[in-house]
């Protein structure tokens, strides 16, 4: 276990060192910033000035490692466009994308895996086909067409769910947070839900087609042998023994959501990471852009650490090496 | 035991599965009893319905199969076969214990063997807490698992396989059932455990005057331990009796023909007599070329060391290796024969990739008709070499691909080695086809459209394309039925004979050995013990381990009394 953890970090650090070569150099080749930075009737000398200022007329490589050598401190650069830590004005949007995140994954997990199970015991019958008709429909409808037709019914036509916004929020260690006011609530309801589509159909097929397969192994038909019921068998056997391939996908979509929340974030107009990174992209405000990126990669590679230690918690015989 | 009730009775039981159209009796009219104290085997080939009466007893029969007529008559229960699955759960476990043949997948892997043993003893007894934790030390330690405090926090995995079949038969017994069903419980182990295994089983029929349904393939087995025989075929009973009656004086041919198929420790026979709807050996039609024998040994195998790595760290100290092979050497003369023995773990398997060039070695040699293994492996100039070896392994399924046809299964090699154009490859291929047995239609059909036997003459036949020297073949019949075991060695001989070629049979079964080799070697722990000419090995054992294994073997000596019908 020790051996496994310091390989994994040392591996993770060698990764973050390539990303970061990747993100600096490739973020260098889109456009100049300069052109965005000083007014439109600058003179070359004020251009040239403001270059100096901010480090820009510096070889490639040298101003790598003096991004290296602040990021190592925990410094990303500032924000072309907000004057501030570029870091800083990320993690002021994260809880709000983690909240949102997390919220999706939840509702996957308790929708789309006791759907499965139920599905899966049963093959062929209405859960069953309700299961496969409704994940077809999950996996392949747009996430913005569904979000646009949710605030079409629930907000517009029925009124009873906000349009957009975070809603009221509370602060809990200094980090806010919706889930815990009836209007965060309100306002959360409908971008996690459409949000956590995909993975719950996700989850919902992979359960299913787990629960019969394992049904069918000796170690169900052993426990049947020796008077267990059929619910018996899928709860204290079968959940356990599917839970391997379950952790590794929710793992997946987890870093995905987060990552990718950016359209859903749009649609509802919710003031989270996605939608700060679209802006800096459109600004060419390029240390928000490679301080997004390099927190992407260090979330991704914590959540994989995670899902490995995870996966030598639920079963033995993995030898973490 | 003759005036007592039995534990079940089993009448006209019948057991259909649906089909598409129409359906498929698995079990046709079946009547068996069982009384208390008494082994009765349920014994018959692939296909014989014999899982199934074990499993409809215990009413684990699922859809689309179902059990269509008859009763089930258990002591104190009356007719299982009219409970619904809610009494069957309170059935199940108290009244009947199961014992299933693969222990690793029957115990669930990522949960200790005591709250396994726990909760079966929660189920049958009510047991729970501190009381279920006694009973179930008291039964590890009946089924002979010492430490049984220790390994009830232990995982199913962190145990050998006898070990784990002691724990199945523990999670059986825990509500100290009058009716225990064995099915094939100890095909999956190595013969001295298999002997410890039948042992227990035998006590604890006595010790718990409970009924065993014991169904194996294995003749031997049978007339080890089982008091009563039920001999069954397609679905029907055939013969039924005391087991020494049936096996002295079998009445059905069906029966005979299944005592003959049986390879005898104690004797070589030149053929095995074949059962008449087996799939008869075509003869000779194609008397090929032989090799021309280079002087010296086919195979030589000098101080030959393997070895893997078992646990891995930081500090090379605490890694620790096994020795699969360890200063192995081996000579096989040309056109012989020679039978690799031993238990799993023994390291004979590895020895035969290496020999075949797939296992990689530390250190020692191995020359293969007098080129040097690792040579032929990396010099491409030595390809044609290479392939002189060819290889058959033990599971027939798995080394077919399921979806590619037999003739481009057999072709593929000879094209892939540039040995022969595509219309060469082909008369080849269909030659070789039938020559295993086979007919040319059978090149355009998917493996899974024959039976297990008929696979493995397939493998015979993509490994007889390639023209090989060398044969080595590695537990070629553990996977199949007797009679389909003995038309494979009767083919093997065959093929040997007429190519003169030199064999390399790896197996556990001293039976099968003694018929198909010459010299016999017996390894353990990846060292040779003995190695002996076949005869004085098997007359006149010198180690204490060759002897050991010889002890364990159950000996079917029912056969000697058959042989001339």
């Amino acid at each position: 276990m020790a051996l496994f953890l310091f390989r994994r970090l040392l591996q993770g650090v060698l990764m973050i060192l390539v990303a970061s070569v990747l993100i600096f150099v490739g973020v260098y080749a889109i456009g100049d910033p300069m052109a965005l930075l000083v007014p439109p009737d600058a003179t070359t000398e004020t251009m040239e000035a403001a270059r100096q200022s901010l480090g820009l007329d510096r070889p490639l490589y040298v101003q790598y490692f003096s991004f290296l050598t602040n990021a190592l401190q925990g410094d990303l650069g500032i924000s072309f466009v907000f004057r501030e830590s570029a870091l800083t004005v990320i993690m002021e949007r994260l809880p709000a994308t983690l909240e949102l995140a997390s919220t999706s994954m939840f509702l996957a997990i308790v929708i789309g895996i006791p759907f499965g199970v139920i599905a899966g015991m049963k093959p062929g019958g209405l859960a069953d086909r309700a299961l496969l008709i409704g994940s077809v429909l999950g996996l392949s409808l747009p996430t913005f067409w569904i979000g646009i037709l949710l605030i079409l019914f629930f907000a517009v036509n029925l009124g009873i769910l906000p349009a957009s916004g975070r809603g009221d929020t509370v602060e809990v260690f200094g980090v806010a947070l919706s889930f815990l006011t009836l209007d965060g609530l309100r306002h959360l309801i409908l971008p996690a839900f459409s949000l956590s589509l995909l993975p719950m159909a996700i989850l919902g097929r992979l359960t299913r087609s787990g629960v019969i397969e394992a049904m069918s192994l000796d170690f169900a038909r052993f426990a049947r042998a020796q008077g267990n019921t059929r619910a018996q068998i899928v709860t204290r056997y079968v959940l356990r023994y599917i839970s391997m391939p379950l952790v590794t996908v929710v793992g997946i979509y987890f870093g995905t959501l987060i990552a990718f929340a950016v359209v859903t974030e749009s649609v509802f107009s919710w003031p989270g990471m996605g939608k700060l990174i679209i802006e800096s992209i459109n600004q060419l405000d390029r240390p928000m852009v490679v301080a997004y990126m390099m927190l992407s990669i260090v979330l991704f590679m914590f959540i994989n650490l995670m899902v490995d230690i995870l996966y030598s918690l639920l079963d033995p015989r993995v030898r973490l090496k | 035991m003759t005036a007592q009730e039995p534990i079940v009775s089993i009448e006209n039981l019948t057991v259909e599965y649906a089909l598409t159209s129409g359906s498929f009796t698995a079990v046709d009219n079946v009547t068996l009893d069982v009384k208390p104290g008494e082994i009765l085997g349920l014994v018959g080939e692939s296909g014989a319905g014999k899982s199934t009466v074990g499993s409809a007893v215990a009413r684990l029969i699922d859809f689309p199969g179902a059990i269509t007529g008859g009763r089930i008559l258990l002591r104190n229960s009356g007719d299982l076969a009219s409970l619904n699955e809610t009494q069957m759960c309170g059935i199940r476990g108290s009244d009947i214990g199961m014992i299933f043949q693969d222990s690793l997948s029957a115990l669930f892997p990522v949960k200790t063997i005591g709250a396994q043993l726990m909760r079966a003893i929660k189920l049958s007894t009510g047991l729970t807490g501190s009381a279920a934790r006694a009973r179930a030390l008291k039964l590890l330690e009946e089924v002979g698992i010492p430490q049984p405090k220790a390994r009830l926090r232990q995982y199913p995995h962190q145990f050998s396989g006898g070990m784990r079949q002691r724990i199945v038969i523990a999670i059986a017994l825990a509500g100290d059932p009058q009716l225990l069903i064995a099915d094939e419980p100890t095909t999956a182990l190595d013969v001295s455990i298999q002997s410890e295994i039948l042992g227990l089983l035998k006590r604890l029929a006595v010790d718990h005057g409970a009924g065993v349904i014991l169904i194996t393939h294995d003749m031997a087995v049978i007339e080890e331990i089982t008091d009563r025989v039920a001999v069954m075929r397609h679905g029907k009973l055939i013969e039924h009796g005391a087991t020494r009656d049936v096996l002295a004086r079998p009445i059905q041919d069906y029966t005979k023909a299944l005592i003959r198929a049986v390879p005898r420790i104690d004797t070589r026979m030149e053929r095995f007599v074949v059962m008449d709807d087996a799939p008869a050996v075509s003869p000779v039609t194609r008397p090929q070329t032989s090799h021309i024998q280079a002087d010296g040994p086919a195979i030589d195998a000098t101080d030959v060391t393997i070895s893997f790595m078992v646990k891995n760290a930081i500090l090379p100290r605490n890694r620790s290796y096994i020795r699969a092979a360890d200063n192995v050497s081996l000579k096989v003369p040309a056109g012989s024969s020679v039978g690799i023995v031993g238990e799993s773990g023994s390291g004979k398997s590895t020895l035969a990739r290496a020999v075949c060039g797939l296992q990689s070695i530390d250190s020692g040699k191995i020359t293969l008709m007098g080129h040097d293994v690792g040579a032929l492996a990396s010099d491409p100039a030595l390809k044609r070499e290479r392939v002189k070896a060819q290889m058959i392994f033990q599971d027939p399924f798995a080394s077919l691909d399921p979806r590619q046809r037999i003739g481009s299964a057999l072709i593929e090699p000879l094209i892939v080695n540039k040995m022969a154009e595509r219309d060469e490859a082909q008369d080849i291929t269909l030659a070789t086809l039938k020559r295993v047995g086979l007919s040319e239609d059978d090149a355009n059909k998917l493996p899974h459209q024959f039976s297990g036997g008929q696979r493995q003459r397939i493998c015979i036949a993509r490994a007889l394309v390639m023209d090989p020297a060398v044969l080595i073949c590695d537990e070629p019949t553990s996977a199949l039925d007797v009679s389909v075991q003995a038309t494979i060695l009767n083919l093997l001989k065959d093929l040997r004979d007429e190519r003169n070629l030199t064999l390399m049979f790896i197996s556990h079964d001293l039976a099968v050995i003694r018929q198909v080799s010459d010299r016999v070697v017996v390894m353990q722990h990846g060292k040779v013990c003995e190695e002996a000419e076949t005869d004085s090995l098997f007359d006149d054992p010198q180690h204490e381990y060759t002897r050991h294994l010889m002890k364990m073997m159950p000996k079917f000596t029912s056969g000697a009394r058959l042989q001339t019908p």
